[in-house]
């Protein structure tokens, strides 16, 4: 399905919106009928429905592929700099999540302003930093509910998983993810970041919360994954 | 493939419009609050359901509130006696 196909699905709305909205004064004055005015209204319903859905013009694998290909690419990086820490997620002022990952156990960072080189020493403690795959789509997708961001993304977007479940706890937010599908993430990555999923929730995460972020555990159980991330 | 939830929320609300408005024709329905009061109501139940991503704030569920609300009140003032509906 491409981006035409979508496009005409927005068009075929505008078109239902404007018959429905020329017929049912017709109905209503003229016939004086009123279950087809009352069908005139819901076509008129439907077709602002289908006006306002958003299209997609990037295929749904086209979406995980290019997060895939980011992980990877990070992957390498990490295994030439040989880290192997956990990573923390930090959101900055020009909307994007940064990760610092520190050369040895470290403490969350506490910065305040963005990072201006590949390598930061905060309190004596290097880091690197990386943009994870998901920072962008952090930025392009806020929204009020934690779960709906992750929803948007994983499933709708990337369609990494079937379904999202998150439940916030003090100082923790433990989400379920229904029939994880991505590529198993290589084993550094895993380490410092996370499965990819698991990035992609806590890069969302780091930017609702505006504080910093780690993946503490991920468990397979059932056909669910179910990622804890502590809020430091 | 996972069905896209706009499209199955555009599908959902089509199918159940489509069912209220012959079923009412049939039940000999001719007051027009009552068949705009129900498509409010099935357009929340499925928004609440499906939960679709709309590329603004929603003008439809807005404006269906907004005459749901005319509706009630006019009901309201009808039964008080203030302005008859019919």
């Amino acid at each position: 399905m491409g981006c035409r196909s979508l496009e005409r699905y927005n068009c075929l709305g505008i078109s239902l919106l404007a018959f429905g909205a020329t017929v049912t004064p017709f109905f209503y004055f003229i016939m004086s009928n009123v279950p087809l005015t009352a069908l005139g209204v819901s076509i008129m319903i439907l077709g602002a429905v289908m006006a306002l859905t958003p299209i997609n013009p990037v295929p749904k694998p086209a979406v995980r592929g290019l997060l895939e290909g980011a992980m990877l690419s990070l992957e390498g990086l990490l295994e030439e700099l040989d880290l192997s820490e956990r990573g923390y997620y930090v959101a900055h002022e020009d909307g994007l999540v940064y990760v610092y990952v520190p050369s040895s156990k470290a403490e969350p960072p506490n910065v305040d302003s963005k990072p201006r080189s590949l390598v930061v020493e905060l309190k004596g403690q290097p880091y690197l930093v990386l943009i994870p795959p998901a920072s962008a789509l952090a930025r392009e997708y806020p929204s009020t509910s934690l779960e709906d961001a992750v929803s948007t993304v994983l499933v709708d977007l990337a369609e990494l998983c079937s379904g999202v479940r998150v439940a916030k706890g003090p100082g923790y937010i433990r989400v379920e993810l229904k029939r994880p599908r991505g590529r198993r993430a290589p084993s550094r990555f895993k380490r410092v970041l996370g499965s990819l999923e698991a990035c992609v929730t806590a890069c969302l995460a780091a930017s609702a919360l505006k504080r910093p972020v780690y993946v503490s555990s991920e468990v397979e159980e059932k056909g669910w994954r179910r990622v804890t991330l502590e809020v430091a | 493939m996972t069905p896209d939830k706009n499209f199955m929320f555009a599908l959902v609300l089509g199918i159940l419009m489509a069912l209220t408005t012959p079923t009412l024709a049939a039940l000999g329905e001719i007051r027009l609050d009552v068949y705009v009061s129900l498509f409010t109501l099935e357009y929340f139940a499925a928004k609440a359901i499906l939960r679709p991503r709309l590329r603004v704030r929603d003008p439809v569920a807005i404006t269906l509130l907004f005459l749901f609300l005319l509706i009630v009140a006019l009901r309201v003032m009808e039964v008080l006696g203030v302005a008859p509906l019919s």
